[in-house]
């Protein structure tokens, strides 16, 4: 790790070499630590990182931004000049709202020494503990085990001076015999959170329960929907209507609708980047503090998340949910969603369903109309065909073709209890829920 | 540099690897981007450092460091050994490398503009003029255009004597507009979904002709908001060259990566229908199939002197008249199918450690022209540039969209189709190829955004296609 007080003396000089200047400094910093395991045996072990200083420099509207990994003072510099050499050749970027002014913002408690210190002899103990119950089980376990440390700050130079640092640990265990196969996944702060013979029993129970899957034919299926399934569905409303780029651009499916019930009077959705459940960062890529937004209430739009850039041209402050700047042309999103949970249990939604299927997660999803969100996708690692209240045999992969707004209007029923899932820098903390009317379009076999 | 890279392979040997390897890479890359005639995120961006690999009691350890002085890379080989040590307490078989002939080279893309010397101010007049041509079209909503160039400079070092350095340079760019009408939008992109790209200077983005492409893009998209909604049900499908490229990409170039097939990745992206047991027989598709593996192709995003371990690009036959015949390995993985590495191991920056990969994956061409493929349909749809793509976990269903399409009606182009889709599996899909156009239409194209992996790497890759017919394909959303 760089450390807090290097960390900050590398922005300052950014700040320093700008001169009169407006710059901004982004330091982002991680050392990830992955192992990856096959056929319940080690296969890649690696210690990898990813850490750039990321300088803009804005001439009036002219806006240059350079990016290095060279942290000596020679380095910084010349990502300094860099930044104000593209800055001096680049047009007028009318929509620039220049760098944001400071605000307080409230630290994060979210590092925690036991993962940051987890060592490559803690990780094989952990996949040969997941080797051992796959043994016992008679299954093959596939996977990855993921300790990181992240660091993530930010100055400019009208005041903006943040520094915050985190940990995260979490483990994906996928248990394979013949054609059966199931997966459990665990994210946490904490590695000592993270239970790997516990995971690997659950992927392995589920695993054997699906060992010959039958082929369910096309058709409107109630289905009940696991986090990680559930995840898919908000990340892409995040990306594609929870924004405010694509509000003002139309092309979100609540463009016009603000106020209007848009999903089921069940689903409430929101984005708290500071709440401890979550992996959130306290403040967002151009140092403007979290802010909590409520996209949807009880079915109603309720709004969505800003950067400077949006909010000047809707005349509101920024919630808060810049991202970084090469990403730019997708507007601000929400990457730490929350959704309400409702008063069910995993059980007793199976148990309430006469016909369905139960979905463990979606696998290559991908928006085939983005301004209505239908999206395209297979199901993956665990379906099951659930007849009177009970999960009666393993399903092949079913693809799916849905509007994801209409799922979220057709929600029967939602646990309780909600679930962290990551992925792509996208969180979101979801119940299963179950919905009715899903559109099952084919199965995959060979 | 080659002091500390020979320091980093002895200090790795020294501290209990039976086998090391040693890689610099610093990279540079620029990007320009423009979105309604407004400049956005002109940027560069520079990365350097050094990765070590160690083999130890037959099992693998990595790690790397951006710090490039003697003592950070002292620490890192212990720390590469380490890793590899605490592997080898979990493993089953032990690693063994095929054979490579140890190289010394050095390799540098021929370039006649360097990007770096061609002005900011030339790059944003070209995308401003693209820009303007698109918006001359009345209703068209939203542009975009962009630009991006890298260098890469990479040095491998290995335990067995080899010291190779390579300067790879790779330019992309492309367009798009959108028509935003009534809650509906439709996008039309050129030269394809994401820029094309290809292993050259400046002159590629200057062979683009992105300006003289705007204006039609622009009117496609316009008129795509209300073109015919895509027919349901079977019919021929003739898809064009991008198109192309990306279901070779899906369906056949990831699930034929040796790892894949092994499981590597089978917790993240998945799985291969393309198991052990099919190599040498399987009829992956019909007798026109042909798909090759090229690196050697020097202008191709995936094109390089030797891959990441050391192995020399090499041409190599994976799907011979349709029947499966060889996977992309890597020196690791070729040992257990009984071959040596063609040369497939490819890692993103010096922050990743090699895996299999793309390099240029290339169907080769077959015979005629587009009109011909389209002459020999009574009834069917013309497909162009992909706009949506998703296949499962072992890549056999797969359902994909274009940005446009075209009834093809008694052999001719009728009536433009807005979001055409088709879906299948992907032997029954292939094995339904019954034509590909030939060399006039084959051309090497360039994504520069292939994932695999985790950590997460992703590499650009080459695809030699040209235009091919599909018979009994489901076209179609089902609902």
């Amino acid at each position: 790790m760089i450390g807090k007080k290097e960390t900050l003396e590398i922005l300052d000089k950014v700040v320093q070499m700008a001169g009169r200047d407006a710059v901004e400094g982004v330091l982002s910093s991680r050392l990830t630590s992955v192992t990856r395991f096959l056929n319940s045996a080690i296969g890649q072990n690696v210690d990898t990182e990813e850490t750039f200083l990321q300088v803009r420099v804005a001439l009036g509207q002219k806006v240059g931004q350079a990016r290095t990994n060279a942290l000596d003072d020679d380095g910084i510099l010349r990502a300094v000049e860099e930044a104000k050499e593209i800055a001096k050749l680049s047009g007028q970027d009318d929509g620039f709202p220049g760098f944001p002014a400071a605000e307080p913002s409230v630290p994060l408690d979210a590092f925690v020494p036991a993962t940051a210190n987890c060592t490559p002899e803690d990780r094989s103990l952990m996949a040969a503990q997941v080797a051992d119950v796959a043994r016992s089980y008679d299954v093959e376990a596939y996977g990855v085990i993921e300790m990181g440390t992240r660091e993530l700050a930010i100055a400019n130079s009208s005041g903006v001076r943040g520094y915050h640092a985190d940990t995260v640990a979490s483990m994906h265990v996928v248990a394979v015999k013949d054609q059966g196969i199931s997966s459990r996944n665990f994210s946490s702060r904490d590695v000592s959170t993270i239970d790997p013979e516990a995971l690997t029993q659950m992927a392995a129970e589920r695993c054997l329960a699906s060992c010959r899957p039958i082929l369910l034919p096309p058709g409107q299926y109630d289905v009940i929907l696991e986090e990680e399934a559930v995840k898919d569905i908000l990340m892409h409303l995040g990306a594609l209507a929870f924004g405010a780029l694509v509000l003002q651009e139309k092309r979100s499916f609540i463009a016009g609708r603000m106020g209007e019930r848009v999903l089921g009077e069940n689903v409430t959705i929101w984005d708290d980047g500071m709440d401890a459940d979550g992996f959130g960062f306290p403040f967002d890529m151009e140092g403007v503090p979290k802010r909590r937004v409520m996209l949807i209430e009880n079915g109603i739009a309720k709004g969505v998340v800003y950067d400077t850039r949006t909010a000047r041209v809707d005349g509101v402050e920024s919630t808060g949910h810049a991202i970084p700047p090469i990403w730019y042309a997708s507007g601000p999103m929400p990457i730490n969603m929350f959704m309400a949970g409702g008063k069910a249990t995993r059980k007793s939604l199976i148990a309430n369903t006469k016909r369905g299927v139960l979905i463990n997660r979606f696998h290559y999803s991908r928006p085939i109309d983005p301004a209505s969100a239908v999206v395209t996708g297979i199901t993956r690692e665990g379906t099951f065909l659930v007849e009177d209240g009970q999960i009666v045999s393993g399903l092949k992969n079913l693809r799916y073709i849905q509007s994801y707004p209409e799922a979220l209007r057709n929600v029967v029923d939602l646990t309780r209890e909600t679930k962290l899932q990551t992925e792509y820098h996208v969180n979101a903390n979801v119940p299963v829920i179950k919905v009715s009317g899903f559109n099952i379009t084919g199965s995959s076999g060979d | 540099m080659k002091d500390l890279l020979n320091q980093a392979v002895d200090d790795t040997l020294f501290a209990g690897a039976e086998y090391a390897d040693a890689r610099y890479v610093g990279v540079r890359e620029a990007e320009v981007q423009s979105r309604n005639l407004s400049p956005l995120n002109i940027s560069s961006d520079y990365s350097a450092g050094i990765g070590i690999r160690a083999l130890v009691d037959g099992a693998w350890g990595f790690a790397c460091s951006r710090t490039l002085s003697p003592e950070a890379i002292r620490q890192v080989a212990s720390r590469a050994v380490q890793i590899a040590r605490a592997s080898a307490r979990v493993r089953r078989e032990k690693i063994e490398l095929t054979p490579v002939q140890p190289a010394v080279a050095n390799y540098r893309t021929k370039v006649a503009r360097d990007p770096w010397k061609v002005s900011l101010q030339e790059k944003l007049d070209l995308l401003r003029a693209a820009e303007e041509s698109m918006r001359s079209v009345p209703g068209v909503t939203v542009t975009s255009g962009q630009m991006f160039f890298q260098e890469e400079h990479k040095i491998l070092a290995t335990s067995e004597g080899s010291y190779i350095e390579q300067t790879l340079v790779r330019s992309l760019a492309g367009i798009a507009a959108t028509a935003v009408s009534g809650g509906k939008a439709q996008i039309r992109s050129f030269p394809a979904g994401q820029g094309g790209g290809a292993s050259a200077g400046y002159e590629f983005v200057e062979s683009l002709q992105l300006p003289e492409h705007g204006e039609q893009i622009g009117r496609e998209a316009v008129a795509l908001l209300s073109a015919k909604p895509c027919p349901t049900g079977p019919m021929t499908v003739v898809l064009g060259g991008n198109m192309v490229a990306l279901q070779l990409h899906e369906s056949c170039g990831h699930p034929i990566e040796l790892d894949r097939v092994l499981g590597s990745e089978i917790s993240h992206y998945g799985g291969s229908f393309l198991t052990l047991d099919k190599l040498g027989h399987y009829r992956y598709g019909s007798e026109i199939v042909n798909i090759v593996t090229d690196p050697t192709l020097l202008d191709g995003m995936g094109a390089f002197a030797y891959d990441d371990e050391g192995v020399p690009a090499q041409r190599a036959t994976l799907v011979e008249n349709g029947i499966l015949v060889d996977y992309l390995t890597s020196r690791e993985t070729a040992g257990i199918i009984g071959k040596t590495s063609n040369g497939s191991a490819r890692a993103a920056g010096w922050e990743n450690m090699p895996i299999v990969r793309m390099t240029n994956l290339n169907l080769e061409p077959g015979e005629g022209t587009l009109e011909d493929l389209i002459a020999g349909v009574d009834h069917g749809i013309y497909m162009e540039t992909p706009k949506s793509w998703s296949i499962d976990d072992r890549r056999i269903n797969f359902q994909f969209g274009a940005q446009i399409g075209w009834e093809i009606v008694n052999g001719k182009l009728g009536d433009l189709i807005q979001n055409p889709t088709y879906a299948g599996i992907s032997p029954k899909f292939w094995n339904n190829c019954d034509g590909i156009a030939g060399p006039e239409a084959w051309r090497l194209r360039g994504l520069s955004g292939c994932g695999k992996g985790q950590p997460g790497q992703t590499v650009s890759v080459g695809h030699g296609t040209a235009p091919a017919r599909f018979r009994n394909v489901y076209v179609g959303v089902r609902r």
